[in-house]
């Protein structure tokens, strides 16, 4: 392509009538305005300004070019640009999880396979397993073991209604997406899907303490937690269990005694909840009458005149120093 | 640069740079960064608006392991000089990139969220769905884009525009009816681009044949049964079938250059047989790593949540 100069006015017969050499150039169209009377360095030297391909000529060069590997996904997995090398646009023998070049901070973290999912649903829904058995099971997280549980009971719901199912995009983003596969018990290690002992960071203990202890002291997480006001990080975590049982598995205990103890474990939370059930239920049937009207729920509870609390005409104390009705901290 | 699966879009994140802060004010390094990471992340949205949503507060987890727990009571953390026995001499763990997870209060709004559950092209195309009411959130109807997500909250997509968002655009048809209505800038794309076509693909697929003969149409029309129409593409899938009241080419399959943009975050569970996506919690930051999706680094990402302390 010839170089092309920058400014290039359409010659008009006003402009090139009647113009001293000597004048600088008067732009009389609008459209072909310069604002500047000076002319350029380039041009005061004589030589054109060099102009390169444009822009959108260069996207096409890199789309129609080594870009094209990007339009539709292959047999090799997700195709991240950081999994091409930025000159030569080939891929990198080991292929990276980060979309975006400059953030290697974020990664493309893998997804659960259709099939994990489906194995997952039976295992709550129709084996009955808890959500917190077949969190441990499948190595993922409480919250997504019951996400995928809901999601997977509209698809049931959907199927039986007969409602189309989009079973080929699903396929299709598997193909582009890192994928956590499921892998049966007797074809090998499971794959792990995510770390399900993630402790969240509470804000607590973002402060800096300093404790002053004897030297022989041993200063265990528990103490840690006391310090904070936390429970220990043993207990915070999202499958105490877990823990409680992998310390026992250190104790070179014979299988029938942690079977034993697996199974007290079980009875004294199976009585806790049944508890905490009763006391809700309890409650629930002191508090009154509930009567629905639209938005509203109104609780009528019988009221007694002379009792002790509320006396009408009297201030409540809740404005008093030291009655302090928002609470100040929480776990 | 925008938050989109373009193929323009892509070839810009090839070219990105970082922005370029030497020799520059504190003040002016601020105000770049803010500046473009603004323009990424939900440039439709008012300074104000943003304002009220940006929280000082970062979310973190730690990774705990059940071994290390049953073995340890953490009494080496506290030894030492300080960091733990044998802290100053092997590799620590990596930095949490707290600065990263600056727009994390964005990635609860319901538009963005449909967006990373890959419902939708871009977080305007999802905007759109939400305003047009094709977005449930609990099984409601919601209208609101700037609806915050709470963990636990189940949305959902109307499947046809999922489909369509994702899938390859009808070739040929013009401005149809229903492509009309779509007015995204999504919907002008060329995606039959080839290397003979090179420089005129814009001018030379608008002009393309339309492939579509009056009588193929109409024996589908009155042919809907899947098996009959699914005959004549050669996958065969019973459930894909071609079917021309679609807004996108049928058999649907997946749009060009969707594989560089392909990533859903953890804090979303989405299926997508049937268009559906929880959101599970908050997107936090663990050690080396952060789940808000983003084109820029934690330096520039510190300067903008520093310009957003507003103590400048």
């Amino acid at each position: 392509m010839p170089p092309r100069p920058r400014h290039n006015p359409i010659p008009s017969p006003l402009s090139l009538s009647s113009r001293p050499a000597s004048q600088p150039q008067k732009c009389l169209l609008a459209h072909t305005r310069c604002f500047s009377a000076t002319p350029s360095a380039a041009a005061r030297k004589g030589e054109p300004r060099p102009v390169g391909p444009s822009q959108r000529t260069e996207f096409f060069n890199w789309i129609n070019g080594p870009g094209a590997v990007f339009k539709q996904a292959g047999e090799e997995g997700p195709k991240y640009l950081s999994s091409y090398d930025k000159r030569t646009w080939e891929r990198k023998d080991r292929a990276s999880n980060v979309p975006y070049p400059m953030n290697p901070a974020f990664k493309s973290t893998p997804v659960l396979s259709n099939e994990m999912r489906e194995q997952i649903y039976k295992r709550v829904e129709i084996e009955g397993a808890s959500v917190r058995k077949a969190s441990a099971e499948f190595a993922v997280s409480l919250e997504r073991v019951a996400a995928v549980v809901r999601l997977k009971a509209v698809e049931r719901k959907w199927q039986n209604e007969g409602k189309h199912v989009s079973s080929y995009l699903t396929k299709a983003l598997e193909q582009m997406l890192p994928v956590t596969h499921f892998v049966p018990a007797d074809q090998g290690q499971r794959q792990i899907h995510e770390n399900i002992q993630e402790l969240f960071s509470h804000p607590f203990a973002g402060r800096q303490a300093f404790v002053p202890t004897s030297e022989s002291r041993e200063y265990t997480r528990v103490d840690a937690g006391k310090e904070f006001g936390l429970p220990p990080a043993d207990e915070a975590v999202p499958h105490p269990e877990l823990v409680v049982a992998k310390r026992e598995r250190m104790e070179n205990l014979s299988l029938d005694e942690l079977e034993r103890r697996q199974a007290e474990r079980e009875r004294l939370a199976q009585v806790q909840q049944e508890e905490k059930e009763s006391r809700a239920a309890e409650k629930l049937k002191n508090a009154g009458t509930f009567v629905e009207q639209g938005r509203w729920k109104w609780n009528l509870k019988e009221a007694r005149a002379g009792s002790v609390g509320f006396r009408y005409g009297f201030p409540h104390p809740d404005r008093k120093k030291g009655h302090v009705k928002i609470p100040t901290h929480f776990i | 640069m925008r938050q989109s699966w373009s193929k323009w879009n892509l070839y810009n994140l090839t070219r990105q740079r970082p922005p370029r802060l030497e020799r520059r004010t504190f003040f002016q390094q601020k105000w770049t960064s803010k500046a473009e990471t603004r323009a990424y992340h939900g440039e439709y949205l008012t300074a104000r608006q943003w304002q009220t949503m940006f929280r000082r507060t970062l979310k973190a987890v730690v990774p705990m392991y059940s071994v290390d727990l049953a073995e340890h009571s953490g009494a080496h953390m506290a030894a030492g000089r300080g960091a733990g026995v044998g802290a100053d001499q092997g590799v620590g763990v990596p930095a949490v990139p707290y600065m990263s997870q600056l727009y994390w209060p964005m990635e609860r709004r319901l538009d963005i969220a449909c967006y990373r559950a890959m419902f939708a092209a871009s977080p305007r195309m999802a905007r759109q769905f939400v305003i047009h009411g094709f977005v449930k959130v609990n099984g409601k109807k919601m209208t609101h884009p700037n609806y915050m997500l709470n963990p636990g909250d189940m949305f959902s997509v109307d499947q046809t525009k999922v489909l369509y968002a994702t899938g390859a655009p009808k070739v040929g048809t013009g401005k149809s009816a229903s492509e009309s209505t779509e007015s995204d800038s999504e919907s002008t794309e060329t995606p039959e681009a080839t290397e003979e076509e090179e420089g005129t693909s814009a001018e030379a697929s608008d002009e393309a044949p339309d492939p579509v003969t009056p009588d193929e149409a109409l024996a589908a029309l009155s042919l809907d049964t899947p098996s009959s129409s699914s005959s004549t593409h050669k996958k065969g899938d019973p459930n894909n079938p071609v079917d021309y009241s679609k807004p996108y080419a049928t058999p649907w399959r997946p749009r060009d250059y969707l594989p560089p943009f392909a990533f859903i975050p953890k804090y979303l569970e989405v299926n997508h047989n049937t268009c559906h996506a929880v959101y599970l919690r908050h997107p936090v930051a663990r050690p080396g790593q952060t789940e808000v999706p983003s084109p820029f680094g934690p330096e520039v990402m510190q300067l903008a949540f520093n310009w957003f302390l507003r103590r400048r």
